[in-house]
């Protein structure tokens, strides 16, 4: 608990979504990697948000991995397919990346007004008392 | 209206002392009760006054500490605590500025 | 007159909190320097531990450290929201700590008017 403690709060709340918008934007920048079948396919990150530990705000409680097996597709003219043409992607779908990437967005921009609207309140506490 | 001490209790902006010492009955006293009344003793309401004051600046100071290092935490608290103290220290000037007049006033019909 | 605890230690808290805010501003400026450190100033901590134990505030002096967040590739490791929330809050404490030294010289000030 500081001072200026619901600032304190929604920061947390903003690296907590700053993570995760890094989280989405690298899974949606490796999305299309290819790996060779005997590899491992490139693991989406999903970030784990839990309550913070002295009550205030948010934190990252780990991350969790996608598949690493990924998906096999069927690709012969690629120079990393097997010798049944087989190469392994990512199982990673565009679509739920780009939800939860609105997701984080509104979510960091949200704890961002509680920092404007408690930075108001604090500067009227601040003044108070003053003419 | 023997001893000039006495008159002073008649000062009307006395009741105002009620606001800085929160002791219920000060405001109610009247002047001719002021002699007799166990609540209006001048003395001892002037110094339950002057004991609250130095209690709301305390309360300031430490609050004003909390503020430097940070373990404030509600700002609202100290600011509200600060005006407290700084009332209460004007309100003492302007009565002992009121008694000193009517003690000075008094003083002038005598002579 | 001014070496009361309160006084003292909001005097201290001022040059911390301002030594802090030189100091956001030199991160955010380096926010894409490869290498560079993100600094973070402390007082309070050695402030309220001379409160404590009874000794003069006015003997503490803030402390920079470097920050021990993750770097970035590029061996940086300044975060802009954290930089950008920490100066707000470091701007109002600052303007509370003043407030607070302006009620203390108010007082001193009322008592020397005597009206």
């Amino acid at each position: 608990m500081s001072t200026f403690n619901a600032i304190g709060t929604a920061a947390s709340g903003v690296t907590v979504y700053r993570k995760w918008l890094d989280a989405v934007s690298d899974n949606i920048a490796n999305m299309d990697n290819v790996s060779k079948t005997s590899d491992k396919a490139f693991q989406a990150r999903y970030v784990v948000a839990q309550e913070a530990q002295d009550g205030n705000g948010a934190q990252v409680g780990g991350i969790a991995y996608g598949s690493a097996e990924g998906v096999l597709a069927y690709e012969p003219d690629n120079p990393m397919a097997d010798t049944e043409g087989y190469v392994r992607r990512p199982d990673i779908d565009l679509g739920s990346q780009m939800a939860q990437l609105m997701m984080a967005q509104r979510a960091y921009q949200a704890n961002l007004s509680v920092v404007d609207r408690a930075r108001e309140s604090y500067q009227a506490a601040i003044q108070l008392g003053k003419g | 209206m023997t001893s000039p001490i006495s008159a002073l209790g008649a000062v009307s902006g006395l009741s105002g002392i009620g606001a800085v010492s929160g002791v219920d009955g000060v405001a109610g006293a009247g002047p001719t009760k002021a002699v007799t009344g166990p609540n209006t003793d001048f003395a001892g309401m002037l110094s339950k006054g002057l004991e609250s004051v130095q209690a709301s600046q305390t309360k300031a100071s430490d609050l004003a500490v909390q503020v430097a290092n940070g373990t404030l935490q509600d700002p609202a608290q100290y600011t509200m605590a600060s005006t407290e103290a700084a009332l209460g220290l004007q309100l003492t000037m302007a009565i002992r500025n009121k008694a000193v007049e009517a003690f000075q006033e008094i003083m002038r019909m005598q002579a | 007159m001014f070496d009361d605890v309160a006084s003292s230690s909001l005097r201290v808290a001022v040059a911390g909190l301002s030594a802090r805010q030189n100091a956001i501003a030199n991160n955010i400026s380096n926010i894409e320097t490869p290498g560079y450190q993100a600094r973070k100033v402390k007082f309070e901590e050695a402030l309220s531990s001379a409160v404590a134990h009874g000794q003069s505030p006015s003997t503490v002096s803030p402390s920079v450290q470097n920050s021990l967040e993750p770097t970035r590739l590029n061996g940086n490791n300044v975060n802009l929201d954290e930089e950008t929330l920490s100066h707000i809050d470091t701007t109002m404490r600052y303007q509370l700590t003043l407030r607070a030294l302006d009620g203390k010289y108010g007082l001193i000030r009322d008592a020397i008017k005597g009206a």
